[in-house]
């Protein structure tokens, strides 16, 4: 009776009991104005930057294009290759993704200048640099969102429900200005290389490699329909002054193959954070080694490298049909697992019948080849050992691609141009001559030689999926069937033979150089759909 | 298992020795004979004949007669329980008594929140569940048996899943809102606790509280309707003993049924044929490989689920109650034990640990009320349960997804040199899985205490009580293992040698027990408060009005639930005729911002009983008519949504490696956008409805109902630009209307030696969204809004592409490119293309009518008991393995012969067979939509109860046999593709539904 009363007196009235016994609850002065929470929100946002390896529902975006058949068909990848994308699906759909990543760093450089100055949670000789990757990074996510759907609100402020709707709807060369502005501030705060504790983080190479892509991109025919030739001029000079920044800090590795195994390369200008995972090599080493084998070059990848001599195959006649994989480009060697060769101490068997070839499991190779490219031979995944692996999103060698690209087109086929590719080519073959483009190519001739060049050299990384369709080739290129070849066995003479075959046909439609904005997005009405998407 | 089971006996056997000792009689007595009869004249059975102080007593027998032996002086007392006792002294003289007994005070009386009400003047729309029939039922987890048995209730079993882990999610009045937390409130004697692992034989009452009258109590907590529980209490009397034993055995419900190797090396053929890919010359492809005369290593045909699975698996369960008390105090005790076993094969096969899955369960409880003074009531329950829970660490999901899609002609289970076999692609076999993973033990360990006491202060007010209570919940529970891996070998035979290569690493099991997620959590309720009853016939008028807190302290730093408030009720009746009741509920939750947590609820009710009027009381057909209504305003405080919406987050992590070293550099980041202002979910409920009794004793209720539930959580994610970048804050934004009826009908006849009866329970429930905060502009076809909360969304497959003319004429399918036999889709917007945007309402996930039908009957000493269940409008999706054939690497089941094939086009069922994953075929549609519609026969028991006489001279008072089943036989659509209509998932990527048998013996003292 008493403990009735008693128990009813003390609380009745009081809203305390609902309150949290210990607040833990973070906010954001808290973040802000703590020593290692404010620097923590701008690392945080360097994990918006998305590793290419698998993010295509396993697959990685060059089965979207020439370069590689995905051997499980189930994979949403195929939506690029049979004209699937739409406005609700698209398995490459990053609008939420990359806008939520510049509020971050919008945020970011909001409390620098507010909180963060106030309480010194930065020190003062830090807040420089940190300033300049917020800029850079923002740059950088717009840039993975205009590259795709062209026309975007640039957001350079922390947005509210009430101001969200206000945010204009730029060109494509709207979004590059406010690129290339941002780059150029980036490139003041930006160091010019990391300290071993800070290896990862932007320098200001990054900004200036983000810059020449941008403008290179914008140049390119898709977005120049009149040949404007000074956009061409603009992105020479940012390539051009990013080639100028060779020296201790940046440059080529001395190999092509060594460039993949150190997550620090000094060829790497940016790249995303070297987790330790064997994911990849799960997904890709043949069926026989225990992987999955999913990501198959397709033989027009395989063709598009020359020769050891430096000469396209097709023009060789050193080049042998019947044994194919004979002295080739050295970069073949680490890019593409074919029948036969070594590895892991045993041949890959992709002739029919082989415990890789074609049908010998469900997403054996589809094509007669693997990937080479990134895989770790050490990992052992029955014991689960893993690898460093980052992503590369900036190297040094595009600088010289796309120097030579922009050369080519604003000033012809001149001296730096073949300077530029032999620079670049003559790490792969044994006799360095063999590098340098023969003499006296037309303007035509050296454009289709550096699209191959290009195609070889950032093969799988990201590049020709998106080469493809600022050059407007894809209407052409993905319209069309895409190849493998099937090796028979000959068990009496132990002889192969090769015969090319169609893998799949793939269609490709003028609306598809640019995606779909979300129809969600385009149903509240701020934003206006991409032609033929409507 | 031994252990237990000696336990028991041993129990057993000292309960009946103490019995018998309890019949030993006087010498010195005399025999009184004589008539017990309640106040309405009809003779009383059963009652207890005592004599106070000794052990001598006695039952009145069907006639309601006694004879008892007796010394004069003493005095003889009479007790039954809803009776109140007399007492009566023996003369010198005396030999015969005639004795009438009256009502007890608490007969007559409901279950209702938080107390108790009259139940002839009962405003609420209550139904119950008959907790004695939910013995009958011989399933561990009374979630799966309450299934039909009351008005308002919609139990979908959730999965079939190992023994102790099979559970149903309940519904009442189907759903009212489109948020995800549902289900109703679950309180166990006034405090929020889980009822599934209770054993029937502890529960009193069961009720389902339906509509705002009857839930109004719980304020912002009660929307989604609630169930109260409340257990069984001791009465004056003699003690009352059962003793129930049972066993029995599960069996699965249906499993599918798969091809075996020359079934499927000719389909797999067909399939690649169809995909344009050239046969393999691998002899494995060659179906005439399969007839039996070829080595069966490298042709192997393997019945994968009769290899891996028991066709039946034991269960045993016995229980033990008492129940009785002196005037002044009173008892109920129980104790129980469950054992069930699952049902794989080559669980023992491994010498180091059995892996077979095990649920044992212990359930203890004591509630004892003492009359500490004459206006003192104290009550203190104890209650403990244990429930141990065995599983291999593959999950069943694991095995059985393994089981279902492993070809027949995939691998042998061993290779020739005893090896586990495997292939590079099917790397995990069933055997080590279930006997080389190692295994793991999940307990859980609950304590339940409620404390009450009770003051009348007649003294201030007659009929004045003040009453307090004190629940303790105390929940461990911790899980320890050992875990093992496997590599599995496959064989590749060259000319001359014969090589494995292995997959995967074999490890011995760990050395050291491995724990888990230890954890203690509790949990503290009180409640207090004033009870008023009084007045007469003519006005009577109770009320209570009490303050309730509870708070549910988790592990670690994680902030706790709380709940505080008032809630009170006022009943008041005029000539026995007309009923009002307001109720209300001022309560509110930890979730809420301080100034926005605490929420009104009230409610108004009432209730006329038609019969009671003079127009009616000559009434040839009503023995009781009464017309009922409610109307009110309850709460959901549950969002279903993170907690604390109201503000700001921002967290620590999310780092990002950089430099040489594998650490993660410091890390924050902002969290979804506060809206300090979130509130809870109201519901405006209104129910009319009429209990009646006709004088041929069938009794009818129905009640109509229409609930409107507003603010339920919404975002802006349709309608504020995603630019924004964040998480967009939770909106009280959302409505639903929800309406329906249910309505009861009973009758029941005792005809000489016959009796039966019949209940049969309906429900109707359907609701539609009216706002949720959609995209302007959207086609209606894709608006959700007008839909029902639980629909399904899917494409409308309209047959199968004929040829390539037919493609070429048809709008673009998109997702996949299409062949001739591909599904064919209805374009539903005529944009010439087939996606998502061509998505519409094709089923309904939770089922708008739900059927219960209880039928009793007996003969003699024979009795028969029988529950059916039905639900109707809910669709299920066939998307396992078992339909999806064949694509994606998975095996077949005798659909491939109803699947698209050039030259049998007409006669197509499914789309044409491939090896490949098609996005186009296995999208969902209404081709893989399939009416769940079921009437299954959850229940059925035949008891025979030994004859009186023979009881008497046993000095006992009932024994019975029973045989009884749990889910017999299933009437429905699914049953033809071997699944289960309720969990068409069971068995092919989880454990099975299981059918029981059972039998048992029940013993009464």
């Amino acid at each position: 009776m008493i403990f009735g009363v008693a128990l009813i007196v003390p609380h009745s009235c009081e809203d305390a009991f609902l309150d949290k016994e210990v607040d833990i609850t973070l906010t954001e002065d808290k973040i802000f104005s703590d020593v290692h929470y404010a620097p923590g929100f701008l690392f945080n946002a360097y994990n918006t930057l998305q590793p290419g390896f698998s993010r295509y529902d396993n697959a990685m975006l060059s089965s979207g294009c020439d370069e590689a058949e995905h051997s499980y068909s189930g994979s949403m990848v195929q939506m690029f290759n049979n004209g699937g994308v739409n406005s609700t699906m698209n398995p490459d759909d990053v609008w939420d993704h990359y806008y939520a990543g510049i509020r971050k760093v919008n945020l970011f450089l909001m409390k620098l200048t507010t909180t963060i100055e106030e309480t010194n949670s930065i020190p003062e000789a830090m807040r420089p640099r940190m300033r300049g990757e917020a800029i850079f990074l923002r740059a950088m996510f717009h840039f993975e969102l205009v590259k795709r759907y062209g026309s975007i609100p640039y957001v350079d402020e922390v947005l509210t429900t009430e101001t969200a709707e206000d945010i204009p709807q730029l060109s494509f060369d709207g979004v590059v200005e406010r690129i290339v502005a941002d780059c150029d501030t980036a490139f003041i705060y930006l160091p010019e290389q990391n300290t071993d504790a800070d290896m990862g983080r932007a320098i200001n190479a990054s900004a200036l490699a983000l810059k020449s892509r941008a403008l290179l991109y914008a140049a390119s025919p898709l977005n120049n329909p009149g040949n404007d030739v000074s956009k061409w001029e603009r992105a020479a000079e940012a390539a051009g002054d990013l080639l100028a920044m060779r020296g201790p800090v940046v440059s080529l590795e001395s190999r092509f193959e060594y460039v993949f195994q150190n997550p620090y390369s000094r060829e790497v200008l940016l790249a995303t954070q070297p987790q330790n995972t064997n994911n990849f090599e799960r997904l890709n080493f043949p069926v026989s080694y225990g992987g999955q084998g999913l990501t198959n070059p397709t033989q027009e990848m395989v063709d598009a490298f020359d020769t050891k001599y430096g000469v396209p195959i097709a023009q060789d006649s050193r080049y042998d049909p019947n044994n194919p994989y004979l002295d080739r480009d050295d970069r073949f060697y680490a890019t593409i697992l074919y029948n036969s060769v070594v590895f892991k101490g045993r041949p890959v068997e992709t002739y029919v019948g082989g415990k890789d070839g074609l049908q010998s499991a469900p997403t054996a190779t589809r094509t007669g080849y693997y990937l080479k490219k990134f895989i770790d031979p050490s990992v052992d995944l029955d014991r689960g050992t893993t690898v460093r692996k980052p992503w590369i999103i900036f190297r040094f060698a595009e600088a010289y691609l796309n120097y030579a690209e922009a050369m080519n087109e604003a000033y012809g086929p001149i001296d730096s141009v073949y300077d530029a590719v032999y620079d670049l080519r003559k790490r792969n073959y044994i006799l360095t001559s063999r590098a340098r483009y023969p003499a006296g190519m037309t303007k035509g001739q050296m454009r289709e030689r550096l699209k191959k060049e290009r195609m070889v050299e950032l093969a799988f990384e990201e590049h020709r999926f998106w080469d493809l369709r600022r050059w407007m080739d894809a209407e052409q290129v993905l319209n069309r069937p895409v190849h493998g070849m099937r090796i028979g066995f000959n068990a009496a003479d132990t002889t192969y033979s090769y015969q090319r075959f169609e893998v799949e046909n793939r269609v490709f439609d003028a609306k598809f150089n640019w995606y779909p904005i979300p129809r969600k997005e385009v149903l509240k009405g701020y934003v206006t759909q991409n032609p033929g998407w409507e | 298992m031994i252990k237990h089971t000696t336990t028991f006996c041993l129990m057993l056997a000292m309960v009946i020795t103490g019995t018998a000792r309890l019949n030993g009689q006087d010498d010195a007595g005399r025999t009184i004979t004589g008539t017990v009869r309640d106040a309405r004249g009809d003779v009383l059975p059963d009652v207890n004949v005592s004599v106070p102080d000794e052990f001598t007593h006695s039952f009145t027998d069907a006639e309601g007669q006694f004879s008892i032996v007796v010394t004069p002086g003493k005095s003889l007392y009479f007790s039954k329980q809803g009776y109140e006792a007399v007492s009566r002294d023996v003369e010198e003289n005396t030999s015969t008594m005639e004795i009438v007994l009256d009502l007890s005070e608490d007969a007559g009386m409901v279950e209702v929140a938080y107390g108790k009400r009259s139940k002839v003047g009962l405003t609420h729309s209550i139904s119950t569940v008959h907790a004695e029939n939910l013995e009958k039922t011989p399933v561990p987890n009374l979630s799966n048996a309450i299934t039909g048995r009351a008005t308002g209730l919609t139990v979908i079993k959730n999965s079939g899943d190992e023994p102790g882990y099979d559970n149903s999610s309940i519904y009442v009045r189907g759903i009212g809102t489109f948020n995800s937390f549902r289900e109703p409130l679950v309180m166990v004697d006034n405090v929020e606790r889980d009822f599934r692992q209770m054993d029937p034989m502890e529960i009193e009452s069961f009720s389902v509280l339906k509509d705002a009258a009857a839930t109004v109590q719980y304020g912002i907590r009660g929307a989604n309707g609630v169930i109260n529980v409340r257990t069984k209490r001791g009465f004056t009397g003699r003690p009352e003993i059962n003793f129930i034993a049972q066993t029995g055995f599960q069996a699965p419900f249906r499993l599918p049924d798969y091809l075996g190797s020359e079934e499927y090396a000719e389909l797999y053929q067909q399939a690649l044929e169809n995909d344009g890919l050239p046969v393999p010359e691998d002899p494995r492809f060659d179906p005439s490989m399969y007839d039996g005369t070829q080595d069966s290593y490298t042709f192997p045909d393997v019945d994968w689920y009769d290899e891996f699975l028991k066709s039946y698996a034991p269960q045993q369960q016995y229980k033990l109650s008492m129940r009785g008390g002196t005037p002044t105090i009173r008892y109920f005790m129980f104790m129980g034990a469950t054992l069930q076993n699952g049902i794989y094969e080559y669980a023992d096969v491994n010498p180091q640990y059995n892996t077979n899955p095990k649920f044992t369960r212990y359930n203890l409880r004591s509630n004892i009320d003492v009359d500490v003074t004459k206006s003192l009531l104290v009550s203190v329950d104890l209650a403990t349960r244990v429930e141990n829970r065995h599983v291999p660490n593959s999950s069943a999901g694991s095995i059985f997804s393994t089981l279902s899609q492993l070809p027949p002609n995939a691998m042998p289970v061993l290779n020739r040199d005893s090896s586990i076999a495997g292939t590079s692609i099917y790397r995990n076999n069933p055997l080590g899985m279930i006997s080389r993973t190692g295994y793991r033990d999940n307990y859980r360990r609950i304590l339940m205490a409620n404390v009450e006491a009770t003051q009348q202060l007649d003294f201030l007010l007659d009929g004045l009580s003040l009453n307090g209570m004190i629940g303790l919940d105390g929940t461990n529970y911790y899980s320890t293992g050992r875990s093992q891996s496997y590599a599995v070998y496959q064989e590749f035979i060259t000319t001359d040698t014969t090589e494995y290569i292995q997959y995967g690493e074999n490890s011995d099991i760990s050395i050291n027990t491995e724990s888990f997620d230890g954890s203690f959590e509790y949990m503290l309720t009180t409640i207090g408060g004033f009870s008023y009853s009084g007045g007469d016939e003519n006005a009577a008028l109770a009320a209570d009005l009490k303050y309730m807190q509870s708070k549910y302290f988790l592990n670690g730093n994680n902030i706790a639930y709380a709940n505080q408030g008032f809630f009170g009720r006022a009943t008041y009746g005029i000539d026995n005729t007309y009923f009002v009741e307001v109720g209300f509920a001022y309560n509110g939750s930890e979730n809420f911002m301080q100034g926005h947590r605490f929420g009104f609820f009230p409610a108004i009710s009432g209730a006329w009983i038609m019969s009671n009027e003079s127009f009616m009381s000559d009434s040839k057909r009503f023995n009781f008519l009464k017309m009922r209504g409610s109307l009110g305003k309850t709460g959901n405080g549950r969002l279903g949504v993170e907690r604390f919406p109201f503000e700001e987050k921002f967290y620590a992590g999310g780092g990002y490696i950089f430099g040489s070293g594998y650490g993660t550099s410091d890390g924050s980041y902002e969290g979804r956008l506060p809206n300090p202002d979130i509130g809870w979910e109201e519901s405006y409920n209104i129910n009319v409805g009429f209990d009646m009794e006709m004088k041929n004793s069938m009794e009818v209720a129905f009640d109509l109902f229409s609930h409107y539930r507003v603010n339920i959580i919404t975002t802006g994610t349709n309608t504020i630009p995603s630019i924004i970048g964040q998480n967009l804050p939770y909106e009280n934004n959302g409505t639903v209307l929800n309406s329906g009826f249910e309505t009861m009908v009973k009758y029941g006849a005792r005809e000489g030696n016959w009796f039966y009866s019949l209940q049969g329970n309906l429900s109707f429930a359907f609701n539609r969204i009216l706002n949720m905060d959609e995209a302007e502009g959207l086609p209606a076809y894709q608006s959700r809004e007008g839909k029902s909360a639980s629909a399904i969304w899917g494409l409308e497959a309209v047959g199968f592409f004929r040829d390539e003319a037919d493609i070429e004429s048809s709008p673009l399918h998109t997702f996949e490119t299409v062949q001739p036999g591909d599904v064919k889709y209805r374009d539903q917007n005529d944009d010439n293309l087939i996606d998502y945007q061509d998505q519409v309402v094709i089923g309904n996930s939770i089922p708008q009518l739900n059927l219960g039908i209880l039928a009793t009957a007996g003969y003699k000493n024979f009795d028969l008991n029988m529950a059916v269940t039905g639900t109707f409008g809910r669709t299920v999706l066939l998307t396992n393995n078992s339909i999806w054939i064949l694509q994606n690497n998975n095996k077949a089941t005798a659909i491939a012969y109803e699947a698209w094939q050039a030259g049998r086009e007409n006669k197509a069922e499914y789309p044409r067979l491939t090896t490949i994953s098609n996005n186009n075929n296995y999208n969902i549609s209404t081709l893989w939509a399939k009416r769940a519609d079921y009437l299954k026969l959850v229940n059925f028991e035949l008891g025979y109860s030994l004859p009186d006489r023979v009881m008497s001279r046993l000095g006992m008072s009932g024994i019975r046999f029973f045989l009884n089943t749990y889910n017999l036989a299933s009437l429905d659509m699914i049953g033809r593709y071997n699944l289960d209509p309720e969990v068409p998932d069971a068995g092919v990527t989880g454990y099975p539904v299981m059918r029981v048998f059972n039998t048992g013996l029940s013993l009464k003292f």
